[in-house]
């Protein structure tokens, strides 16, 4: 098993270092200014130029990427260049809030997602039926366009849940809670949908395998049967629809967080990207790609821990 | 039986119903419990927890929530650019002069201020009551150090601090500003960035983008980047009641729906809206304001022909005048909120001539016979690009009307300004964009008139322009509105742009505060806003 998670890890690694790589050239190649950028519209040419200067851009691209790898490697992701916070600073301020999104997303997402599935696999029919147009709407359905519709309906029209912001859970664990519900719920339909449709269609598949008809033979409890032997089985490909739920989200949530008002990583994103910020998008990428890899490692031990033969 | 294919297994489990029934059940459980889970949630969190800033509570603690369209990522006034950023400013800092609600200008820390003869020196006379919030003595050296420090930025302050040449105190209170020439655009630039006054001692500690310190109103009490920034007054105020509130809250939101539904849930209490906002703001019983904000049309500035030979001719740029049914664009497409223009200046500016608006009426055939006079009777090709986004649904209905006339837009979609989106919108024969219309009106002419202005690519003047503005800045009142409105006459008549409509501002707030508006500034300055009772 510990061979299995270095190899994984050291795959992780090469993964993240190619994709870090790649943007790093490819955004300094698209014609990103991030001096003009800082400076905004009306900065002379003059004071562009110097500006370029004073960040180092009129150096060769790979000195500059060289430097900027150098520093990342020690835990330094530099300084922001539109504004004056440091990246490293600024992401870990922001990071709660994305993965309180993403995990609360993809924790409703698997406890609806798997229990519509379920009942989709073993009551057939006009249930299964209705189901599964529901399913197909639900993942049909954009994220952003849901989040409006929640905002409209359960925080401007009931009052229910705030219509913007976010608390942190130290200060205020309801507030919290009452602060991600509806930014959770957009993101995790579309993923209730995804997950419960992939285990349904898994568990119709295992049910039809020979081992079961000789479990129900022997007379073991359908439950039992069910819950211990036919989910074990469905449920790898689930769990890598859960995993790519939770990069969904992640993804998903730059959208949703501008609904709700939330600056996460999304908003970061969006801002960097307006202001042509490299030094944030590549601090954003990394901490992305990281992420990533950890949550795919994550899935492959439990892949390995639930299928031996994954191991080898 | 059991050997089916997999569609067919629900089907047996039908027949097995003791299995069906066993596992109905907990699923049913799983499903209730985790929708019993998600209700309980909703209602707990929906009913204390789910604390707003009401109207109530702003009232009794005499608190302004204001909802701003971005973040501040400076809090030097030599780097912050023009827009909403400035209610963070005036929040902190005092500038030397002030704008009134119809954008003349008055004064402020400075008390008087006037011009000598050839309008190159101007002096200052300094109140002589007024400390910073670090406790340093507002004086003429201080207004020296900030506007040798603002000609040094990259915000909206260093165009107007370009003319200031050297700052000469003459006593702790007047100083006099030497300028390279004259510059109607000084004095407002002296009620806003370039104004805005910085103690000395944090100017010298270099930590200015992160610590603010003025002179201001409120001191920055805690912010949480992006997020919340909260001021609180400071009970030494040279100027307390002009600014009634207790403490100032402002809350940055990239997104119009985000910022609308905070409105519109006692968030906040104020914002810069849009015209489709309208019909559900006063369904909400918000109270809706208005002044009159950015044209939107067409800079026809290839006007030497050097890119698109046809524009050099003026009856084709008329022609394209005449082929644009302004009034149906205001109707349809702004949904009546706004004015058809031709003019590029504000109403409220002293370049404004109300009857210039009738210069080009639409009538099709008219254009046809430009062009035909024009030498392109079968029409041509006119290269424009704009910008995605929010001039998008504009496009196709001028495309539509120019069409109609024989022209055929080649469009260049330019998504966003970073990236070279800037170059590419601006380097091509014409382009869509929505302009702010300012006072004075020198910023208009600096914007887009001079050789080296960011919206004149290919440089483009004539002998009247150029003669007019050398004039403008050596006068002063009537004569100075007469030669302003003789410049704007002939871009209207020489058809430099093709401007539509001059759509108005929005503005929404709740009904516990009173918003005085104020023209020409994308939103009112602080001091315009007071507590309805």
């Amino acid at each position: 098993m510990l061979g299995f998670i270095a190899r994984r890890l050291a795959m992780g690694a090469l993964l993240a270092f190619t994709v870090v790589t790649g943007m790093y050239f490819f955004l300094l190649k698209t014609g990103m200014d991030p001096a003009r950028g800082a400076l905004g519209l009306y900065a002379s040419e003059a004071q562009v130029e110097t500006k370029r200067q004073q960040l180092g851009l009129d150096r060769p691209v790979t000195q500059q990427y060289l430097e900027w790898l150098g520093h990342a490697l020690r835990g330094d992701l530099g300084q922001s260049t539109s504004g004056n916070a440091q990246v490293l600073d600024l992401l870990i301020t922001r990071l709660p809030v994305t993965v309180s999104l993403a995990l609360g997303a993809v924790l409703v997402a698997a406890t609806f997602g798997i229990a519509l599935g379920l009942l989709a696999a073993i009551r057939p029919g006009t249930f299964d039926r209705i189901l599964q147009v529901v399913m197909v709407l639900g993942f049909s359905l954009p994220n952003f366009w849901v989040a409006i519709l929640l905002a409209l309906f359960f925080a401007v029209r009931l009052r229910w849940f705030p219509a913007t912001g976010y608390v942190q859970f130290g200060d205020s664990p309801a507030r919290w809670l009452s602060s991600i519900v509806l930014p959770v719920t957009a993101l995790a339909i579309g993923s209730i949908a995804a997950i419960a449709q992939q285990l349904r269609n898994s568990v119709i598949s295992v049910y039809s395998q020979d081992y079961v008809r000789t479990l129900r033979s022997r007379g073991l409890p359908a439950r039992t049967i069910l819950l211990t032997h036919v989910l074990r089985n469905a449920s790898p490909p689930a769990l890598t629809m859960l995993s790519l739920q939770f990069i969904a989200a992640m993804s998903g949530a730059a959208i949703v967080e501008r609904v709700f008002g939330l600056q996460g990583l999304g908003a970061v994103a969006i801002n960097a990207s307006a202001d042509s910020d490299i030094q944030v998008l590549m601090g954003l990428l990394l901490f992305t790609v990281l992420i990533v890899v950890v949550v795919n490692l994550l899935v492959d031990i439990l892949y390995a821990a639930l299928n031996p033969k994954v191991r080898s | 039986m059991i050997a089916t294919p997999a569609g067919l297994i629900p089907r047996t489990f039908t027949a097995g119903s003791w299995i069906l029934k066993g596992n109905t059940v907990h699923i049913r459980r799983i499903l209730a419990a985790a929708l019993a889970a998600t209700i309980l949630t909703a209602t707990a969190c929906g009913t204390d927890d789910t604390k707003t800033t009401s109207g109530d509570e702003n009232a009794a603690t005499q608190q302004l929530v204001l909802g701003n369209n971005g973040d501040v990522l400076s809090w030097d006034p030599g780097e912050m650019k023009e827009g909403a950023v400035i209610h963070y400013a005036e929040a902190i800092y005092d500038p030397l002069l002030r704008k009134t609600a119809d954008s003349s200008i008055e004064g402020n820390l400075a008390t008087e201020y006037s011009y000598n003869d050839d309008l190159t020196e101007l002096t200052l006379k300094l109140r002589d009551d007024v400390t910073f919030s670090d406790g340093e003595k507002f004086d003429g050296a201080a207004v020296k150090v900030n506007l040798e420090a603002r000609k040094k930025g990259a915000g909206s302050a260093s165009e107007a601090a370009k003319v200031i040449t050297d700052v000469a105190v003459e006593d702790p209170t007047t100083v006099k500003l030497m300028l390279s020439e004259p510059s109607p655009g000084l004095l407002s630039g002296l009620a806003t960035y370039l104004g805005f006054m910085v103690s000395p001692k944090t100017l010298s500690q270099g930590d200015i983008e992160t610590a603010p310190v003025g002179s201001g109103p409120y001191i920055l009490d805690s912010s949480d980047s992006g997020v919340e920034y909260t001021f609180t007054s400071r009970e030494d105020y040279w100027n307390r009641e002009a600014f009634p509130f207790d403490s100032v809250v402002i809350r940055p939101y990239e997104d119009f729906t985000a910022r609308y539904n905070a409105l519109s849930t006692g968030q906040i209490q104020f914002m810069y809206g849009t015209s489709d906002m309208v019909p559900q703001a006063e369904t909400d019983g918000l109270t809706v304001q208005s002044v009159p904000g950015e044209w939107q049309g067409i800079i026809l500035q290839d006007r030497g022909g050097e890119a698109l030979k046809a524009l050099g001719d003026v009856r084709v740029r008329q022609a394209i005048n005449y082929a644009l049914d302004r009034e149906a664009i205001l109707k349809t497409h702004y949904s009546g909120r706004g004015q058809v223009t031709t003019q590029t200046f504000n109403p409220a500016s002293q370049a404004w001539v109300e009857e210039l608006n009738k210069r080009y009426p639409y009538d099709p055939e008219k254009a046809k016979q430009l062009l035909a006079d024009a030498g392109y009777p079968d029409g041509f090709t006119l290269t424009t690009s704009y910008s995605e986004g929010f001039m998008t649904p504009l496009v196709p209905i001028v495309q539509q009307y120019l069409s109609d006339v024989g022209i055929t837009m080649d469009l260049v979609p330019v998504n966003g300004f970073a990236s070279g989106g800037l170059e590419t919108l601006k380097s091509q024969p014409s382009f869509m964009l929505s302009f702010s219309t300012n006072i004075p009106a020198w910023t208009d002419v600096l914007n887009k008139l001079t050789t080296t202005a960011l919206w004149n690519y290919f440089g483009y003047t004539d002998d009247t322009v150029t003669r007019l503005m050398k004039e403008i800045p050596l006068t002063q009142g009537d004569d100075q509105t007469a030669l302003y409105q003789e410049l704007n006459t002939h871009l209207v008549e020489d058809a430099w742009f093709a401007p539509i409509v001059l759509q108005d501002n929005i503005y929404l707030s709740s009904p516990d505060i009173k918003v005085t508006m104020q023209q020409a500034q994308l939103v009112p300055s602080l001091r315009f806003f007071t507590p309805a009772k």
